[in-house]
C-alpha cells in the first residue's frame, strides 16, 4: 500500500510539512514580522491585516495556525488592535503545538522586535526538534483541496476532469477531497443535487447553490469574463460544467465553511460565500490565493491547482501543486508549473495514465519533494475581512430578519 | 479542406468542441471518427460547432448538461455561441461582443 512519512501532532493530525509560522494580527505588526521570518528556513509568516476583527478572521487564523502541516506559531501584535495575540497563542498551545508570542510597543519598537522575535523564533524551534514525531502516512489521512482559476478552455477539458479522477481515486481510498468555488457553479443545480450524498446533503447544497445565484442576479455579475468567451465559453453554466469537472463523479457529502474541517472523509463542497448582509461593504470574485487560503483553513495538506493560462502563486503551509491541461502554457511557464495534462488533449495520454502521473506526483510532494511554488519561496496569502456564519440559513430567511 | 480534431464529451451531446481552429469547409472530427461534421463556419479553437440540427429554444448540450438555449436556427457545422446561444441564467450573455466577448453595452463616459 502507498505510504510516505508525515508528521504527528499532538491533537493526533498529521501534516505533511513541518511549518513554523510566524503570524502578524494587524497591518501595524507586518513588516516586524515579515523580517523575522525571512531567511529562516521552514518559517512562514501570515497575518491578519484589518485593525477590527471578526469570527471569520479568528476562526481562519486559529485554523492555520493549528493546521496539521503547522508544527508551531510566533504571534506578534502591535498592541493596539482588537486581534489578540495572546488569545490565539493561548488556543495553538492547546492544541499541544509550541507557540509564543509578543507586543511591538511593549518591546520597544522594530530592531528590538526583530532581534527578539529571532530569538523566541529559536527557542520555538528547538522545541518543536525536541518533540518532532514522525508518523507513516497513507490516503486515509490525506485532504487534498483543488482550486482552478486562470482558466482557460483546456481547464475544463483537461486539468479539471484529471483532479477529477483523481479526487474519485483519493475518496475510495478513505481520503478525502474538498472542492469549491460555488460562482462556478451556477446553472448546474440538478447536477448538484443527483451528486448529493444524502438529504442532509441536498438541502445544505440547495442553500449554498441559492444564496450564490442570489448574489449574482443582485450584482449582475456572474463568474465568466471577456476572456472567457473569446476562449470558447458561450455562458456561465458552459463554464460550470468545466469547473465541476474537478470533483470528480463520487456523492457530495455536504457543504463546508469557510476554516471548518470535513466531519469524516469523502468528497465535499465548500462555500465561501460571505453572508448577504455582509455584503454592503462590497465583496468581488475570491482571487485565486483568497481560494487556496479557504482551502488551507478546512485543513488540506495538499492543494492542487488548476490554471490553463498559468500562474506563479503558492501557499503558506501547505505544497501547491499546479497543473495545466495547456502544453503551451506548460513550456511557457515551465518554472511555475508543476504537471502538463496537454497530452490528454493531444492523444499522446489516456486519463487513467495521466491521472497515474499525478497521483505519482500527489505522492513524492506529500513525501517532502518541493513543488514548482515551493522553491521559488512563493507564499501568498490572505485573510478577508468578511463575515461568514458557522450555520446558514436560506436566503429568504436571511432577508427576512436580516440575520440566521 | 483539413480534418479538425474536435472533442464530444458525452453522447448527449449536440455540439462538438474544437482542439484546433477550424475554417469553413474543414471538418470537424472526433479521435474515434464516429462524426464527421462539415464546418459552415470559421470556427476559433476551443469553440464549438453543431453536431446536429438545432432549432431557436432548443438546449444547447455539452457534458451531457443544458449549457444554454438556441436564439436562432443553428445549422449542423455552424459555429456555436454568443451570436446564437444565451445562458438560462445570465442575462447578460447575449450583450457581449461575439470575438472579444467584452460588454459593448457598457459606457465609459
Amino acid at each position: 500500500m502507498t505510504s510516505w512519512n508525515g508528521y504527528l501532532r499532538p491533537d493526533g493530525s498529521k501534516g505533511v510539512r513541518d511549518v513554523l509560522l510566524v503570524v502578524y494580527t494587524v497591518e501595524c505588526a507586518r513588516f516586524v514580522a515579515e523580517k523575522i521570518a525571512a531567511d529562516e528556513e521552514g518559517v512562514h509568516c501570515i497575518g491578519y491585516a484589518p485593525c477590527n476583527d471578526n469570527d471569520y478572521a479568528i476562526r481562519t487564523l486559529l485554523a492555520l495556525s493549528r493546521h496539521p502541516n503547522a508544527g508551531g506559531a510566533l504571534f506578534i501584535g502591535l498592541g493596539c488592535e482588537y486581534t489578540r495575540p495572546e488569545r490565539l497563542c493561548e488556543a495553538t498551545r492547546a492544541s499541544g503545538r509550541p507557540a509564543d508570542w509578543f507586543l511591538i510597543q511593549e518591546i520597544g519598537g522594530t530592531p528590538l522586535s526583530i532581534a527578539e522575535g529571532k530569538r523566541r523564533l529559536a527557542e520555538l524551534r528547538g522545541r518543536m526538534d525536541e518533540t518532532r514525531k514522525t508518523v507513516s502516512m497513507t490516503w486515509e489521512d490525506l485532504s487534498v483541496g483543488c482550486e482552478c482559476g486562470g482558466s482557460d478552455a483546456t481547464s475544463g477539458l483537461a486539468g479539471n476532469p484529471l483532479v477529477g479522477r483523481f479526487f474519485d481515486r483519493l475518496t475510495d481510498r478513505g481520503g478525502t477531497a474538498i472542492f469549491e468555488e460555488m460562482a462556478e457553479l451556477v446553472g448546474l443545480l440538478p447536477e448538484l443535487r443527483r451528486r448529493a450524498a444524502s438529504p442532509d446533503a441536498e438541502r445544505e447544497i440547495e442553500t449554498a447553490y441559492e444564496n450564490m445565484v442570489r448574489y449574482c442576479r443582485s450584482v449582475r455579475q456572474y463568474s465568466i469574463s471577456p476572456g472567457n468567451f473569446a476562449g470558447g465559453l458561450s455562458t456561465i453554466e458552459e463554464k460550470s460544467c468545466g469547473a465541476f469537472a474537478k470533483s470528480g463523479s463520487r456523492p457530495v457529502q455536504g457543504v463546508l465553511r469557510v476554516a471548518r474541517r470535513p466531519p469524516r472523509s469523502g468528497l465535499w463542497l465548500l462555500d465561501s460565500l460571505p453572508d448577504p448582509y455582509f455584503m454592503q461593504y462590497g465583496y468581488s470574485n475570491p482571487h485565486d490565493t483568497e481560494g487556496l487560503m479557504d482551502l488551507l483553513a478546512s485543513g488540506c495538506q495538499a492543494l492542487l491547482f488548476v490554471t490553463g493560462r498559468g500562474s506563479p502563486v503558492g501557499a503558506p503551509l501547505a505544497p501547491v501543486i499546479k497543473i495545466t491541461g495547456n502544453s503551451g502554457t506548460f513550456r511557457k511557464m515551465s518554472d511555475d508549473m508543476d504537471l502538463d495534462a496537454g497530452p490528454i488533449l493531444s492523444g499522446e495520454r489516456s486519463f487513467d495514465q495521466m491521472t497515474d502521473e499525478l497521483e505519482a506526483l500527489v505522492v513524492r510532494v506529500c513525501a517532502g519533494e518541493p513543488t514548482k511554488s515551493e522553491r521559488l519561496g512563493h507564499r501568498e496569502f490572505s485573510v478577508e475581512c468578511k463575515y461568514q456564519n458557522m450555520t446558514r440559513a436560506r436566503c429568504t430567511e436571511c432577508a427576512a430578519d436580516g440575520r440566521e | 479542406m483539413k480534418s479538425v480534431p474536435a472533442l464530444r464529451l458525452s453522447e448527449r451531446d449536440n455540439v462538438l468542441t474544437l482542439l484546433a481552429a477550424g475554417r469553413r469547409g474543414d471538418s470537424a472530427c472526433t479521435p474515434d471518427g464516429s462524426l464527421r461534421v462539415p464546418l459552415a463556419d470559421d470556427v476559433p479553437l476551443y469553440h464549438k460547432t453543431a453536431s446536429e440540427c438545432i432549432l431557436k429554444g432548443d438546449p444547447v448540450i455539452k457534458y451531457g448538461v443544458t449549457i444554454g438555449l438556441a436564439t436562432k436556427d443553428i445549422l449542423p457545422g455552424c459555429w456555436v455561441h454568443l451570436q446564437n446561444i444565451r445562458s438560462l441564467v445570465d442575462e447578460k450573455s447575449s450583450g457581449l461582443d461575439i470575438h472579444t466577448g467584452v460588454d459593448t453595452s457598457r459606457s465609459y463616459e
